[in-house]
Order: structure tokens, then C-alpha cells, then sequence
């Protein structure tokens, strides 16, 4: 980072978690500009998730700071933290089954009562999933599961939106879907953080890479330079 | 899946032909007194009284999941607020019933504070302590409770007055019930029973939402408690802690479907039809059928009557149900 970019609107300083035995998260620093697309990447186990659930503030962290807008958030609890302006999805979607994909945008909508559903059908319309509005999310498919929860994350308008696996089990219609609408809210001015598997998605996706590896930062740069990168290469395929 | 929904006009038909037919029942029942006998009036006060408990129940646990085995300590704490009010200040009765409310509902706010950070089970048996030391507690405080021998009021015939209360109780409940389950505060109540987690990332407020939820549950089962002790004139610790109290409001909220508006309603006409058929016959029969029902419930048909109408396309999935 050069000394004339504008200071980052989501922050981690040296944030460390440890579960037991096992440190998950080792002091990971990252600085993450509004209005791009910042791929989280690393092997299984290497703390992404971890990483996912410190930012969002399901769990706090032993040490560190997570900085939003340059504000210290850390240990606000999840629902503030949502409230400040930091959306989610879960890696397996996390939906209320018993509800319409209609009602899981309105059951969180901050907007008015009377006009929450209205302000939940734009948000289903943007993903494209107007048809299914009145369908319990228990009866949707896997990848339309996945859209709506991403439209629940957007129907509160939030600043940051963290991905978690995006892409595991979409077919590639509603993968383009996801990508475009993610390229639509950047240009808007949204901020993502992504992780996935995926790598040619990610590619394509992110203008950045952050990498883990057991816990601790090991590559930050374009993609280029990331995938050319003897430690990133160590990480996946071993020396 | 779902194998028919209806939808469009059918829908809105059935709807408001359902709630019709619940606002005729609270007709036919407002219109009782002019055409039964003192004997059946009181079965009907009984099923009223017992409606309001799985409609109070209903509210904190049919909604958020927050399954309280202990539900019958704010019956039994408005019952001995409004009792000990009229036996040693002789206060008139809207007096008795409002200190009954005022004492549930601080103590909703008091107990739900700590016991809603427990989850599941630990909550469950949680409240099933809490109301068992408040009965102790009650029956240790004899100068002021009447301890173990109960507590007697000055005997009046206030059955027509307590009737007509229950069910004004009941329509109450009813009303919030539905003014909470048609707007989003509903929506987010139940995210809470269906992902608690997820809610809370979603930016649901569930410490406050659960909370608001219980209390108000604990002040309106304190309004019953209280009513009831007004016309019974005389309350005893193990009748109003009962356990027995909490489980038959389980398995009639859960018979008529949890999280419902009406549910409460229809397993309560339900269950006191199929009690006040079997007591006489079978004294101890009526508790074990509303334990052997809520497994049945559980494992069969966990969404209830409502849910199982809703998914064969019988009554459409409307929040207003």
C-alpha cells in the first residue's frame, strides 16, 4: 500500500485467535480500500473461516483490533456489528427455513415496516429471484439458497459484504448471476471480501489476494503476483 | 416438498374465512353465560384460563424456540400478587389483577435477563428450576403467603366477572399475537427459533427482541394467575406452580402449532374437550395424555395442526393464521 491511498474501510491489526491448542487466526493484518474486491484465499484449515467470523463478530479475538471505517469493532457482538455496516453469507447458507425467501429479507430489514417488503422484493429482483419470493427456503435449491442469502446480506445496504464460499455447488448460470451482481456493487461503491475454492472465479473476480496459511498472512498482491508466489505454491501443493 | 399451496383468492377466502370462524368461537363464547349452566361455565373458564397459558407460551417459546418448562412460576406469581392484595388489603379486583401483572412482568424482565443467555435444553430445565424454587419460596413465606395451607380470600361469587376477564385475556392475547406475527418483529422472532446465529449476523437484536418477548409472555400468564386466584378465592402453592399447568400449555400450543396466531386457541378447545371427556372416568388420565401427546407431536407433526393444514394445501401459508 502507497502512502496517498486513502485509509482502509475494514481493518485487521495483528488479530490473533486461539482454539485450544491450535492458534487458527496468528496476528493477521490486513487493510482492505472501499470499492474493490479483495479475495480471501488459503488451503482447508487455514483459518479463512476463522478470519470470516472475527471481522463479522461472532466470535472476538484474543488479541488485535478489527477496524471498520477506522473505528475499533472488535467484541461489538455480530448484531452490531451487522447494524455497523458489515454483511455476510455463510458457507453453508444459513437461511430460516420455515420462511419464504421473501420473509428472510423482511424477518432483517431495517427499513420501515410498511415499507419492508417492498424494499425485500428490489433486493430479490436484483438477484433475480422474484419468482421464488413466496417459496420456503427449506424447498429451494442449493445454489438459490445461496442468491437469497446474499440478498438478505444486501437488503440492509451494507458497506463491507464478506462471501463465504459463494460459489461452492452453483451451477455456472447463477455463478455468472453472483459475479455480475458483485461487479454491479462495486461499481457502486461496496466492498468485498471473498473467500472460495474456486480458483478461476476468484481470479476473475478479485483485484487483489490475501493468503493464509495455518493462520498466519503469507502472500497479499494482485493475482498475478500471488499465484506466482513460491510460499503460495509451498502452501497448496506442499515443497 | 409441498405437495398443493393455495394461493391468489382461494387463499385470501380461506383466510378470512379461518379468522371468521375464530372471531365466531370468541362470539359463541362471550354468549355462553345467557344460555349453559354455572357448571359448564366453569369448564369453559378452565379451557379460556388454559388458552391464555399456551397463548402466553406461545409467544416467548412458539416463537423465538425458546422451549420454558417453567412458564406456570408467572401464573403462580400473579396469582399471589393479586391474592395476597385482596386478602390482606382488600383491593378491588382491576387493582389485584394489575399488581398480578406488574409483579409477573418485572419478574419476566428479572429472570429472563440471566436465564436467556441458556439455550436449548439448559434453558428449558433452567425455567423448570426457577419455578420450583419460587414455590418453595412461596411456601416458606407463610406470614405474608399463607405458606403450605394456601391463602384464603374472603369468598366471593365473581364467576361471571372472571369469566368474561379470562376471555377478554384471551382476545388480548390473540390480538397481540397477531399484530406481532404479521409484521416483521414476528419474521424476526421466529429467525431467532430457526437460526439463532444467523440471526444475530443478520443484525436481528435477539438479546433485547428475546427479552421483550418473555416478559410480555410472563406479565399476561401473571394476568391469568391473577384472575384465576379472584375467583377461586383461595390459591395453594403446588396448585398454581404446577408443573402440570406448563405442560398442558406445551401440548396445546404445539397440538395447534407453535408460532401461530390461533394454534393456542385450537389446542386448547381441543385439549379441555378431550380432559373434561376423560377426568371423570379416568382421574389421572388427562396428564398423561398431554405428555404422550407432545412426543407424538414432536416426532409426527413438530408444525402442528396449522403447519400439517398448511402443507396438504388445506389453509394457505399466511402469518395470519
Amino acid at each position: 500500500m502507497t502512502a496517498t491511498s486513502p485509509p482502509p474501510i475494514l481493518a485487521t491489526e495483528g488479530v490473533t485467535k486461539r482454539f485450544g491448542g491450535v492458534v487458527a487466526v496468528d496476528g493477521v493484518s490486513i487493510g482492505i480500500q472501499a470499492g474493490t474486491v479483495t479475495g480471501l484465499i488459503g488451503p482447508n484449515g487455514s483459518g479463512k473461516s476463522t478470519l470470516f467470523r472475527l471481522v463479522s463478530g461472532e466470535i472476538p479475538p484474543d488479541s488485535g483490533r478489527v477496524l471498520l471505517r477506522g473505528e475499533a469493532v472488535q467484541g461489538r457482538g455480530a448484531s452490531e456489528i451487522n447494524r455497523l455496516g458489515i454483511g455476510r453469507t455463510f458457507q453453508l447458507s444459513r437461511l430460516y427455513p420455515q420462511m419464504s425467501a421473501l420473509e428472510n429479507l423482511v424477518a432483517v430489514t431495517r427499513a420501515p415496516a410498511a415499507v419492508a417488503q417492498a424494499r425485500a422484493m428490489d433486493v430479490l429482483e436484483f438477484v433475480g429471484l422474484t419468482a421464488l419470493a413466496d417459496e420456503y427456503a427449506a424447498n429451494l435449491s442449493y445454489g438459490q439458497q445461496k442468491l437469497v442469502e446474499f440478498a438478505r446480506v444486501l437488503v440492509n445496504d451494507p458497506d463491507v459484504i464478506l462471501l463465504d464460499e459463494p460459489f461452492a455447488g452453483v451451477n455456472p448460470a447463477m455463478e455468472e448471476r453472483i459475479i455480475d451482481r458483485v461487479h454491479d456493487l462495486r461499481r457502486a461503491g461496496k466492498t468485498f471480501l471473498i473467500t472460495d475454492h474456486e480458483m478461476r472465479l476468484i481470479m476473475a473476480l478479485c483485484s487483489r489476494l490475501v493468503v493464509l496459511d495455518h493462520g498466519e498472512l503469507i502472500a497479499d498482491g494482485t493475482p498475478q503476483a500471488v499465484r506466482a508466489d513460491p510460499k503460495v505454491i509451498e502452501a497448496y501443493f506442499g515443497s | 416438498m409441498v405437495a398443493a399451496s393455495v394461493t391468489g383468492l382461494a387463499a385470501r377466502r380461506l383466510t378470512s374465512g379461518y379468522t371468521a370462524a375464530m372471531v365466531l368461537l370468541g362470539v359463541g363464547v362471550s354468549l355462553l353465560p345467557l344460555m349453559v349452566s354455572n357448571y359448564i361455565l366453569t369448564f369453559v373458564l378452565q379451557a379460556l384460563m388454559a388458552c391464555a397459558l399456551a397463548g402466553s407460551w406461545n409467544l416467548i417459546s412458539g416463537f423465538t424456540g425458546y422451549v420454558s418448562f417453567g412458564h406456570a412460576a408467572f401464573f403462580g406469581l400473579g396469582a399471589y400478587a393479586a391474592g395476597i392484595a385482596i386478602a390482606k388489603a382488600a383491593v378491588p379486583a382491576p387493582v389485584a389483577i394489575a399488581s398480578a401483572a406488574i409483579v409477573a412482568g418485572c419478574a419476566g424482565l428479572c429472570l429472563g435477563y440471566p436465564a436467556l443467555r441458556l439455550r436449548g435444553p439448559y434453558f428449558a430445565v433452567g425455567m423448570l428450576g426457577v419455578a420450583e424454587a419460587l414455590r418453595v419460596g412461596i411456601t416458606v413465606a407463610e406470614p405474608v403467603t399463607g405458606g403450605g395451607r394456601g391463602l384464603v380470600m374472603p369468598p366471593q361469587d365473581v364467576l361471571l366477572p372472571a369469566y368474561f376477564s379470562m376471555l377478554a385475556l384471551v382476545v388480548l392475547i390473540v390480538a397481540i399475537t397477531r399484530a406481532v406475527a404479521t409484521r416483521p418483529v414476528g419474521l424476526r422472532l421466529l429467525a431467532i427459533r430457526e437460526d439463532e446465529v444467523a440471526a444475530e449476523v443478520t443484525g436481528i437484536q435477539t438479546t433485547r427482541l428475546k427479552l421483550v418477548a418473555f416478559a410480555t409472555s410472563a406479565t399476561l400468564a401473571g394476568v391469568a394467575g391473577g384472575i384465576y386466584a379472584w375467583h377461586m378465592s383461595y390459591i395453594d402453592p403446588t396448585t398454581v406452580f404446577a408443573g402440570s399447568l406448563t405442560v398442558r400449555a406445551i401440548a396445546m400450543t404445539m397440538l395447534g402449532g407453535q408460532g401461530t396466531v390461533f394454534g393456542p386457541v385450537i389446542g386448547s378447545v381441543v385439549l379441555s374437550v378431550i380432559g373434561e371427556v376423560t377426568w371423570a372416568r379416568f382421574p389421572f388420565l388427562h396428564n398423561a395424555v398431554s405428555g404422550a401427546l407432545i412426543v407424538v407431536i414432536v416426532l409426527f407433526i413438530p408444525r402442528g395442526v396449522t403447519g400439517v393444514l398448511q402443507d396438504r394445501g388445506v389453509l394457505p401459508r399466511s402469518r395470519t393464521l
